[in-house]
């Protein structure tokens, strides 16, 4: 169970307890491709975001209590991540920041749109190659892009805004794999929406399917055939992960290394319709 | 400090849980218990003066402050009608003191806890090797947002239980560079000496559960799915008020933790439920996101224990 991927170590939570908050925030020290230049001065963005932001969104972004937003920008653009930040998210957890004013918010929405920039320039492979590699091994047939192909499996339209390279990479090769234990918010909201698990009710009808929802009382399971299947667990004698388990079959040996690198970057190109 | 303490009228005595030392997750710079911090401290209320303390985590590095809500009642212990104060602490340890003296009665984990081997007579913690924060990452039970956060647990008379909100996960505590200055606080960036990452998968749920108040045994427990955030209120009618990270509203049976009831309210319920009396009618409260929900029971002869909706 415990396990974690070398590829993204050293992550640092910390508390802010004196907001009443108490909620982490992650900062990936390392595992990010390493930038051989070093910047002449930090941006003036990045204390502030490290201050205000980081405590739930991570010290690069990449979420921790509160989602991933490496990838922010390209959702919403800076217009649209200053609006949330001046605006919060009421529900979420998200607060307005009124104490730092206009000109110290571009700055944080600055920086915010420099991970977006930073995240996309470090592609393993050929999208272009991976684009054809997607089309003839049929991806379509069960996963959506921009609207197109068939909706048993995640629609990936922002699949890049949401799993790092290594996650869509085990993604393809390992489906159902068991949630690693540093996935972000972001990548554990991925995992169990696409969880598969078999249901017995207490008169012993038995529903195996994808996890669409659950919560404390009920669960939606989605069957083979595309149909949900709302469930009260109160109703239910089993409730069973099938964790390994998956409809989609491994594309492990079916792709040579390049090919692989290759559909991982166009995959991790998709970011939105626009 | 940062969460309500508690106030004993009889005696005239606040209690208060006190934070963690910093930096919290590099002690090197200040060795011994850093007294009082992470401590349940009992003060006169017209004075300001501390009539004891108790110290439930001497040497805090894994930021597990004791600022959970204390819990004043008065019960039975080996035969014997004492004055209590209970804490279930962020360290995943609930307590149980005699509050008008401060003695450690009882102990024990009502959470994973990976840190100590266990309490010693007086109460202080047995620690265990390899528990320290390394720069690599050393995985600890209770996670880095404690057994228990904020959100306050409650307690029934009728029942003799403590409610109370758990958290079961563990983190990798992560030691760095000192770097406290004055003007830094706790847990800040360049104050907290370190970090943690969070551990989640299958082991990770949070839960609420009924403890004997007096001895801490789980009675019950009603696993919820996802992070939940919400405190528990016991009423006199034998519920169990909290939520659940998915927005239910719910109540239990105070008696077995069995689930009577639940609404869901559309968005994030992170403050405690409330109940409360007008003109004899009662009257439940719980705020979510932006709005206020109330809830009251028809007006018929026999009303039925749970509530009805109103808005």
């Amino acid at each position: 169970m415990i396990r974690i991927r070398s590829s993204r170590v050293a992550a640092l939570v910390f508390i802010l307890c004196g907001f009443g908050l108490c909620v982490p925030f992650v900062a990936f020290a390392a595992g990010r491709a390493p930038q051989a230049t070093k910047p002449a001065a930090a941006p003036p963005g990045k204390p502030l975001f490290e201050g205000a932001c980081a405590v739930c969104h991570g010290m690069d972004g990449s979420g921790g209590n509160g989602p991933n937003i490496r990838h922010a920008a390209a959702r919403l653009g800076p217009n649209g991540i200053e609006d949330l930040v001046k605006v919060g998210f009421i529900g979420s957890g998200m607060p307005t920041f009124p104490q730092l004013g206009d000109e110290k918010i571009r700055q944080i929405v600055d920086y915010v749109v420099s991970f977006d920039q930073e995240a996309s320039g470090t592609q393993p492979g050929d999208a272009q190659k991976g684009k054809e590699i997607y089309r003839s091994k049929n991806c379509s047939q069960c996963h959506i892009v921009n609207g197109q192909g068939g909706n048993l499996g995640p629609d990936l339209t922002r699949v890049g805004t949401r799993l790092s390279p290594g996650s869509l990479s085990d993604a393809i090769t390992s489906p159902g794999l068991k949630l690693p234990l540093d996935a972000n918010l972001a990548e554990r909201a991925a995992f169990r929406a696409y969880l598969m698990q078999r249901a017995v009710t207490k008169d012993g009808r038995e529903i195996t399917g994808l996890r669409v929802n659950d919560d404390t009382f009920s669960v939606q399971l989605r069957d083979a055939g595309g149909q949900i299947h709302s469930l009260r667990k109160l109703d239910l004698q089993k409730l069973e992960d099938l964790p390994g388990k998956s409809w989609m079959p491994s594309y492990k040996d079916g792709l040579s290394e390049t090919q692989l690198n290759d559909l991982v970057s166009y995959l991790a190109g998709l970011r939105g319709a626009r | 400090m940062w969460n309500a303490g508690s106030y004993d009228p009889e005696t005239n005595t606040l209690y208060w849980g006190t934070g963690n030392p910093a930096p919290d997750w590099n002690g090197d710079g200040r060795l011994g218990d850093n007294l009082f911090t992470c401590s349940l401290i009992a003060v006169d209320a017209n004075t300001g003066k501390m009539k004891w303390y108790f110290q439930f985590s001497p040497h805090e590095t894994h930021d597990w402050d004791s600022a959970q809500p204390p819990i004043l009642f008065d019960a039975a212990v080996k035969g014997k009608p004492r004055k209590l104060v209970s804490l279930a602490n962020r360290n995943g340890f609930y307590y149980v003191l005699d509050r008008t003296t401060g003695e450690f009665l009882t102990g024990i984990p009502f959470v994973k806890q990976t840190w100590a081997q266990g309490l010693d007579a007086k109460g202080r913690p047995i620690t265990l090797p390899n528990i320290e924060p390394t720069v690599e990452g050393t995985l600890v039970y209770p996670a880095i947002t404690g057994g228990i956060n904020w959100n306050s647990p409650s307690y029934s008379p009728l029942t003799g239980l403590f409610y109370v909100p758990a958290r079961e996960a563990g983190s990798y505590y992560i030691k760095g560079e000192e770097k406290m200055a004055p003007g830094n606080s706790v847990g800040m960036v360049g104050g907290g000496g370190g970090g943690a990452k969070f551990m989640t998968g299958d082991d990770v749920y949070t839960t609420v559960r009924g403890l004997e108040a007096t001895t801490g045994r789980k009675t019950w427990e009603f696993k919820m799915t996802g992070d939940a955030w919400t405190g528990t209120l016991a009423t006199a009618g034998g519920l169990v008020f909290s939520a659940d990270a998915g927005s239910n509203l719910f109540a239990l049976d105070a008696l077995t933790g069995k689930p009577l009831w639940h609404l869901q309210v559309g968005t994030a319920v992170r403050a405690n439920p409330i109940t409360y009396a007008v003109d004899g009618e009662q009257y439940v409260v719980a705020v979510a996101g932006n709005s206020v929900f109330a809830f009251t029971l028809p007006q018929v002869a026999q009303a039925p224990q749970a509530p009805a909706q109103g808005h």
